[in-house]
């Protein structure tokens, strides 16, 4: 059984409104690759071709009702010619899979288009909706996975899944550059602070408020041996003057810097996998 | 679309009045018997009825159904309905009568969601269920099955007759 739904905007936000528009079609396909999909976090990243998945979807207060319940095309009407222009994403069910895509209001709009096919015409004001090649997020049910490419793209279908990608807020950012192993010169504050580092601090206030004593001094250790042009007098203190030096102190607080094993070499981590030796 | 549908299905319901009608006048205007002019007249419906779900069958696609919480028999509600139909037929004395009544009975028909009771549907064997899904979407369900529990409404051979009724398939 394969249908294709669409969410509507009906303006209020308590309700989600579907509506159907075919059945019996295939629109996507499963992407061959899967199984190497990473759970997902905001420090990791990932090839060009790869997936993320977030596990036990359902459970998470983000997960659409949708989701969570049998599907039954009987519950949604036909789209109606009028709601055409507040089509928000599609879903299309296939063999207990859900796959999205997210509809933009510039693809809606209508278009001059030459129709292509058995005869040629000119068509003033069409519409259509264009498929991409890879859906933007698929849902697996009985594996009650979620996988995506990208995380901007499933934000304005599953609202809330940005916390998954928290930016720290201006009074978390201030918190952060007042604590006291930060001194801050060249007048650099928190209003200076853009997102890249914003997303960092959300991730290091946590990393460094689950430390205590004697693991903080030797993660303030680690910091200074790595950069020690952070470092100011005092022990246990860091200077930060620009995006760069805090950039780089935040790096030293995920513990991103390391040395290689054989021909020892200095390096940076872009991006890091968590794994436990089983 | 949904137009000529509803029409032809407003008027394979309020076909009888003018069916009863003509045998309560004794009518022989086709074929010049009576017995063959109630016969022909009887069958029309009936036949409008199979080539309507020959059409339902062949251009909708299918939709299917899943997990339903509750559901209700319900022939016996649009039956008075149809009685109605028959008293109108018997009660008109005339021709003029007859065709403004019917018109009227077809306006409101056509307008009103209760078109799609039929009850030649139910020579055929087909039966009218309301159904709540799992998801609190109440439809009416038209099958030849016999349902008594919720939980065994469960099929994928549904066709769409219009949004919130859907007749099911063998």
């Amino acid at each position: 059984m394969n249908c294709l739904i669409v969410k509507i905007k009906t303006g209020s936000r308590t309700t989600t409104t579907y509506r159907k528009l075919l059945s019996d079609v295939v629109i996507y396909s499963m992407p061959a690759d899967l199984t190497n999909a990473l759970e997902y976090s905001p420090d990791t990243l990932h090839e060009d071709n790869e997936w993320y998945k977030i596990s036990n979807f359902s459970e998470k207060s983000f997960c659409l009702q949708l989701l969570k319940d049998n599907f039954s095309s009987v519950n949604y009407d036909d789209l109606g010619t009028n709601d055409i222009d507040k089509i928000d994403f599609l879903c299309s069910y296939q063999d207990d899979i859900y796959y999205f895509q997210n509809v933009s209001r510039a693809s809606l709009k209508p278009k001059k288009a030459i129709h292509l096919g058995d005869n040629y015409y000119f068509e003033e004001n069409s519409k259509s909706i264009s498929i991409n090649h890879c859906a933007d997020a698929i849902y697996v049910k009985s594996e009650d996975i979620l996988y995506f490419q990208k995380l901007p793209k499933i934000t304005s279908i599953f609202k809330g899944v940005d916390i998954l990608y928290r930016e720290a807020t201006d009074e978390e950012t201030r918190n952060f550059l007042n604590e006291k192993f930060i001194k801050l010169s060249n007048d650099f504050s928190a209003d200076k602070v853009k997102t890249r580092n914003r997303q960092r601090i959300a991730l290091a206030s946590d990393t460094i408020n689950g430390l205590r004593g004697k693991d903080r001094k030797a993660l303030f250790d680690y910091i200074a041996e790595y950069r020690p042009e952070l470092k100011k007098g005092k022990r246990n203190v860091f200077a930060i003057g620009s995006e760069e030096d805090l950039k780089n102190f935040l790096y030293g607080i995920e513990q991103r810097y390391y040395t290689t094993e054989v021909n020892p070499e200095r390096r940076i981590a872009n991006s890091i996998i968590r794994f436990e030796i089983e | 679309m949904r137009i000529i549908d509803r029409v032809w299905f407003t008027l394979i319901s309020t076909m009888w009045i003018i069916i009863i009608y003509a045998i309560d006048h004794k009518c022989s205007c086709i074929l010049g018997s009576f017995t063959s002019t109630t016969i022909i007249l009887i069958t029309i419906p009936i036949i409008l009825t199979a080539l309507w779900l020959l059409f339902i069958r062949v251009t909708k696609t299918s939709e299917n159904i899943s997990s339903c919480s509750s559901i209700e028999e319900i022939n016996n509600d649009f039956l008075a309905n149809y009685l109605g139909y028959f008293f109108v037929g018997l009660g008109l004395n005339n021709a003029t009568t007859l065709y403004i009544a019917f018109g009227i009975i077809f306006v409101f028909t056509f307008a009103s969601q209760n078109q799609y009771f039929n009850a030649v549907l139910l020579l055929f064997g087909y039966k009218y269920y309301s159904v709540e899904t799992g998801e609190g979407t109440k439809v009416l369900v038209i099958s030849q099955n016999n349902y008594r529990n919720s939980n065994a409404v469960a099929s994928d051979k549904l066709r769409r007759v219009k949004d919130g009724v859907f007749l099911e398939l063998r």
